[in-house]
């Protein structure tokens, strides 16, 4: 996961902000199309979780999720343990997708 | 008197170890299978490279379920030996089981081809309920031949393995990456393709042809999981009620059993699910019989997995032997103690075997067959009533709202006050339009012009007021509108199914068409990031019976379930199924029977609608309201005529509904009024044009005209290319 | 402090606990779906032997009980904590008679004639089924199964398997001595709630406790408390028109996870440099991590994962704390397969760890 400078000062800190929130946008939007959510995407809470409890996803639905990283985000993630673990959350996703260094996207 | 043995009387296959049941004599002999590397199109990037399909299409071909289903069908025809005994074409009826039938567009057209090269001008029914298509096509035509429906039917299953459904399962991740081992190691399916038929005939007939039958069918049992899209209960609960649905038909018990064909796919959560599955219906007998996995040698050959896998049996048991399973080496923890873990056909007599089908969707089937008769006593038949119905339509939910639909600019009809224009065209100037109330069904009030015709796509409505409460994630539109229809039925009927009574409540959906959503979200994700990223969610909607799937999830409907095509007419077909199932047998209380029609955004035909209709018939007559389906005929392509006056049976009805067949002669049947007014007859076309759903509307309207009294008894026909089928309903008492 | 050999048996093995806490109310009839839709927060989907996660608001929109309703055949039961059972039950009548005042509803109150107990973590189903019956293995998450004398729900806060098992008063003293004793071959110890919200708090899962008293006093809502996923916008229920206004007002900040170096304790403030960002709501020690974890009210400027320049004004000075994504830990929960591990063999078995890297 990605850590930010603890000296950093506070416009250091709006920019990653920024970037978080524009990579948050994208994943709630993918999980919303991907998972047919009836949801806005704002109620989509970052912490949120995938499997069980939270969004209540299954193995099916994580496969859809996998794949739409993989081709929309371009994230391919290789290591099965990596992709359980980036699959917990919607910030866990975010994190994936920010250390992967992904480019910025529409 | 007891039941009519019917029988087996031919059997064809054609599949990946080659053509006919010698073929598949010779490579379960020679314990080959006919898993081979696929060169007939890409598989760059998949897991793996393995297949089994038809070996003269294994570099290309024309690729093509029509044609393997009219290859099996010719041979199992001729191994019967009808010859001259066979009966008046129209008395020969054709069952077809598919997944995808002919690319993912023709479905009852794929059986009609098959009727066609046999010469058959019966009623044919395309079955498509996944992976358990064609256990489920033999026993619809066990049932077919012993109702008197039909003489002789030609029964079984085609697909072919294209590289979009190769592709679907290698993202649900059921592919093993070796040669599928059932019930061992590694986990995992191998696809396949291939046809297979049967004939089936009363017993009767066959030995008075001096021929030996290959089995009898004893017994035909189907139910659905209600748990999820494309993985099985756990429990096995589902598939245990299709069991013992099948021995209870055969009146037979697990110990009378000598063999048991599974569905056996070699992945983890079937072959599991499916022990505890026989184990749950047959308790120790599970594990003392030999339980063969065909798919060893033929790979899932989907819609025609269950009667090839059938066949093979069948030609093991002639030969005093059990199919081996093969690659069996290491057992997985809690299978089934005997999976027949050889090599070559083990000697074992059969006298009577179970042959099993679990499938996408849940939707379970059984088939007892065997060498020996057991007497079965007829039962009486019960009494079908249809306790309530419901509908969307362009109008929107709710067939007050397909009443109510009124044009502002048309002037209210002439007549008024009785038959038909009551239904339709009451106009009462003083009266304001009726206010939606959501649920059941109201007093009919409001002006609705004959003349005007529902297009187009469904009008919005609110799932919620038919269901109580959606699911979070929103159901692809022929769901939707199948939910609403049947939300609304099941309202309008005042029950709410708890409880105990959910294995005993099923849905049969008549459906044409692949729901057209679901397709095309799986071709636009196939085209957007490659065929490894086919979209699974939509993937899984596009069996036929996806929709009644999730709609058996949403209201946990865990009975029977089917889904019928018969092109034009198969929403009152699956009506009439459902009445005959109620009827004979004693699994269920409840059925809901559907037409649905989704519209599709492109190639819509000028003027189709989009809709559903649906009714919830029950056995015995509902504590309340409740209409009376007295009797009903389903016939081949043409003879609606002579289906219309099976179901009259010489009685008298006030009226008709039709929908199909312009040309279909209606003052022939000498309508006579049975009620104080004609009510008329009436084309349902002229309201919708919707392949499925409008003769189920049909039937929902005649049903309703009756209980407010415009008629007391009303004939409702539909026809199309694969059959034709009529009903009467009458009032009750 | 919790005891570590409870945290560590909860992680391990699996815990047993008294759910006394814990209210169960049957609700039967033909309003029973009604009445509770108007109580919960969350669309009330949910088909027999199925269970949903809710919350009960209080007309302010601030959590009252932290609950699952679950299906029966013919009734729905709602598992409560947070108040007592006599709030609770004044509540749900209160609820009742403003708003579904015909409504043909039975409400019982299965505290007196029950008992509830939990098993919780990796090997829970294993203790759950030898003591229960196999039935267990086949339950999927937010299921439940009858057994013989008992009903067993599959749910639990920890982040491990976890169920919960509703036993009437005649078998309860038998029940909890067969999980005990079955128990204590697998491990297995008796666990606090203490230790059961220790967990909880790892794994970012709701728990009354942990809302009091700061979260409280700070008035969060599910919406800063990032729980609305259990939010219908749609339904009209008890607290909704206070969850609109918050929304439409515009959220100032949003509950958020955190792990420090030395102590931290709920209420401390949380300062980016001198300017004030939020405040402690509760923390504890993690044996696991070996670090404190917590979690925060933060702005929603600094309301992210991945931030270590704030800093919480603890006891002692300041302390350096680093905002993260919850879970904290990769339990062993998601790796350990009925099918093929078992207590007994848990030294052998490669798991990934604890910590994730």
């Amino acid at each position: 996961m990605i850590v930010t400078d603890p000296e950093a000062d506070p416009a250091q800190i709006a920019r990653y902000v920024e970037r978080r929130k524009e990579v948050l946008h994208r994943v709630r939007r993918m999980l919303q199309v991907s998972l047919g959510l009836s949801r806005e995407l704002d109620e989509i809470d970052p912490d949120t979780s995938l499997f069980g409890t939270g969004l209540g996803i299954d193995s099916i639905d994580a496969v859809e999720v996998v794949i739409a990283l993989e081709s929309e985000m371009h994230v391919r993630i290789e290591d099965p343990l990596e992709r359980k673990l980036a699959l917990r959350s919607v910030n866990s996703l975010v994190d994936r997708i920010l250390a992967a260094g992904a480019p910025h996207g529409p | 008197m007891d039941r009519p043995e019917i029988c087996i009387s031919g059997a064809g296959a054609i599949s990946a170890v080659g053509d006919g049941c010698a073929a598949l004599t010779s490579a379960m002999s020679g314990g080959r299978d006919g898993i081979r590397e696929i060169r007939r199109f890409d598989v760059d990037g998949f897991s793996t490279r393995l297949a089994a399909l038809y070996p003269r299409w294994d570099e290309g071909g024309p690729v093509s379920a029509i044609w393997l289903a009219v290859a099996a069908a010719r041979e199992a025809w001729a191994d019967a030996r009808l010859g001259s005994a066979a009966p008046a074409p129209e008395r020969i009826a054709v069952v077809l089981g598919t997944c995808f039938g002919e690319k993912f567009e023709g479905f009852s057209e794929l059986t009609e081809a098959v009727a066609g090269a046999v010469g058959a001008r019966g009623p044919c029914i395309t079955v498509s309920t996944a992976c358990s298509s064609s256990t489920s096509a033999v026993g619809i035509a066990r049932d077919l031949v012993e109702g008197g429906d039909a003489d002789v039917a030609l029964a079984g299953g085609a697909d072919v393995l294209t590289r979009e459904v190769f592709a679907g399962f290698q993202a649900l991740g059921a592919l093993s990456t070796g040669k599928c081992a059932p019930f061992g190691e590694p986990p995992g399916t191998t696809l396949g393709e291939g046809a297979g038929f049967v004939v089936i005939e009363p017993a009767s007939g066959a030995r008075a042809r001096g021929l030996s039958p290959l089995a009898l069918v004893l017994g035909y049992g189907v139910s659905g999981d209600a748990f999820h899209e494309a993985a099985p209960d756990p429990s096995g609960s589902g598939l245990a009620r299709a069991i013992r649905a099948a021995l209870d038909d055969a009146e037979l018990r697990p110990e009378e059993l000598d063999h048991v064909s599974a569905h056996g796919t070699g992945t983890e959560s079937n072959d599991r699910a499916e022990s505890r599955a026989l184990r749950t219906a047959l308790g120790p007998r599970a594990d003392a019989i030999p339980v063969s996995a065909a798919k060893s040698f033929l790979g899932h050959a989907q819609g025609a997995a269950g009667v090839l896998e059938l066949i093979c049996s069948l030609l093991c048991m002639r030969g005093g032997a059990v199919p081996p399973t093969l690659r069996c080496g290491v057992r997985r923890p809690g299978m089934v103690a005997d999976p027949v873990a050889a090599e070559r056909p083990r000697p074992h007599p059969v006298e009577r075997m179970l042959k099993v089908s679990a499938a996408f969707g849940g939707a379970n089937a059984a088939l007892v067959v065997g060498r020996r008769p057991t007497p079965r006593p007829s039962a009486a038949r019960r009494e079908v009533y249809v306790a309530g119905v419901g509908a969307v339509s362009p109008a929107g939910a709710g067939l007050d709202a397909l009443l109510g639909a009124s044009s502002a600019a048309s002037p209210p009809t002439a007549q008024a006050g009785t038959g038909i224009d009551a239904l339709l065209g009451v106009s009462s100037a003083a009266s304001p339009p009726a206010a939606q109330t959501g649920t059941g069904i109201d007093a009919l009030l409001g002006a609705r012009n004959k003349q005007v015709r529902l297009t187009g796509a469904a009008g919005a409505f609110d799932l919620a007021l038919a269901v109580r409460a959606a699911p979070p994630r929103d159901l692809d539109p022929s769901s939707r509108l199948l939910a609403a229809a049947a939300g609304l039925a099941l309202a309008d009927a005042g029950i709410s199914v708890r409880g105990a009574a959910r294995d005993r409540s099923g849905l049969f959906t008549g459906i044409s068409r692949v729901p057209w959503y679901s397709l095309e979200e799986t071709r636009r994700s196939i085209d957007r990031r490659g065929i490894a990223g086919v979209a699974v969610g939509p993937f899984c909607g596009i069996v036929l019976n996806a929709p009644a799937g999730r709609c058996a999830r949403l209201f946990s409907l865990r009975g029977p379930l089917l889904a019928l095509s018969a092109g034009r007419g198969s929403g009152l077909l699956s009506i009439l199924w459902a009445a005959e199932h109620l009827s004979r047998r004693r699994d269920a209380d409840l059925l809901l029977a559907a037409g649905v029609d989704e519209l599709p955004e492109r190639g819509a035909r000028p003027g189709q609608a989009e809709g559903a209709g649906v009714a919830a018939l029950t056995a015995g007559p509902p504590e309340r309201g409740g209409v009376h389906l007295e009797r009903w005929a389903i016939a081949g392509p043409g003879a609606v005529a002579r289906a219309a006056a099976q179901a009259l049976d010489g009685r008298p009805a006030d009226g008709a509904l039709v929908d199909g067949d312009p040309d279909l002669d209606l003052p022939a049947l000498a309508l006579e009024p049975a009620g104080p007014a004609p009510f008329g007859t009436w084309d349902v076309r002229q309201l919708l044009d919707a392949e499925s759903a409008a003769s189920a509307i049909a039937f929902a309207l005649a049903a309703m005209a009756i209980r407010r009294g415009l008629a007391r008894r009303l004939l409702v026909v539909a026809a199309g290319n694969s059959l034709s089928c009529a009903a009467v309903l009458a009032a009750r008492g | 402090m919790v005891p570590e050999p409870e945290l560590r048996a909860l992680r391990g093995a699996a815990g047993l606990s008294k759910l006394d806490h814990v209210r169960p109310i049957r609700f039967r009839g033909d309003g029973a779906f009604d009445l509770l839709d108007a109580l919960v927060s969350s669309r009330l989907f949910v088909r027999e032997n199925e269970m949903v996660q809710t919350l009960l608001l209080d007309p302010e929109g601030l959590p009252f009980a932290d609950a699952v309703i679950a299906q029966e055949e013919d009734a729905l039961l709602l598992l409560a904590e947070g108040p007592s059972m006599e709030a609770l039950l004044a509540h749900v009548r209160r609820v009742k008679e403003e708003r579904c005042p015909s409504a043909a509803v039975e409400i019982e109150d299965l505290s007196t004639g029950h008992a509830l107990f939990g098993v919780d973590g990796p090997y829970a189903w294993e203790v759950a089924a030898e003591a229960l019956g196999p039935d267990v293995l086949g339950a999927p998450y937010l299921s439940f199964v009858r057994l013989l004398d008992a009903v067993l729900f599959r749910a639990g806060k920890t982040g491990e398997y976890g169920y919960l098992v509703l036993a009437p008063s005649g078998a309860a003293g038998e029940i909890w001595s067969r999980l005990r004793t079955i128990g204590a071959a697998q491990g297995a110890v008796e666990v606090s709630l203490a230790a059961l919200d220790h967990c909880a708090l790892e794994n970012w899962h709701f728990s009354m406790r942990l809302y009091e008293p700061v979260a409280r006093g700070l008035h969060l809502t599910p919406l800063e408390l990032q729980l609305q996923w259990r939010v219908d916008r749609q339904k009209d229920f008890v607290g909704a028109p206070a969850l609109k206004a918050r929304r439409d007002a515009g959220l100032a900040g949003r509950v958020t996870c955190f792990t420090a170096g030395s102590e931290v304790r709920a209420g401390q403030p949380v300062h980016l440099g001198d300017a004030r960002q939020g405040t402690v709501l509760e923390a504890a020690w993690s044996p696991f991590r070996e670090e404190w974890i917590g979690w925060a009210y933060l702005d929603l400027a600094v309301a992210w994962p991945g931030l270590s320049a704030l800093k919480v004004a603890g006891a002692g000075g300041p302390v350096a704390v680093t905002t993260r994504s919850p879970p904290l830990l990769s339990n062993r929960s998601l790796h350990v397969d009925p099918h093929r591990h078992s207590h007994q063999t848990r030294d052998q078995d490669e798991f990934p760890p604890l910590v994730p890297r």
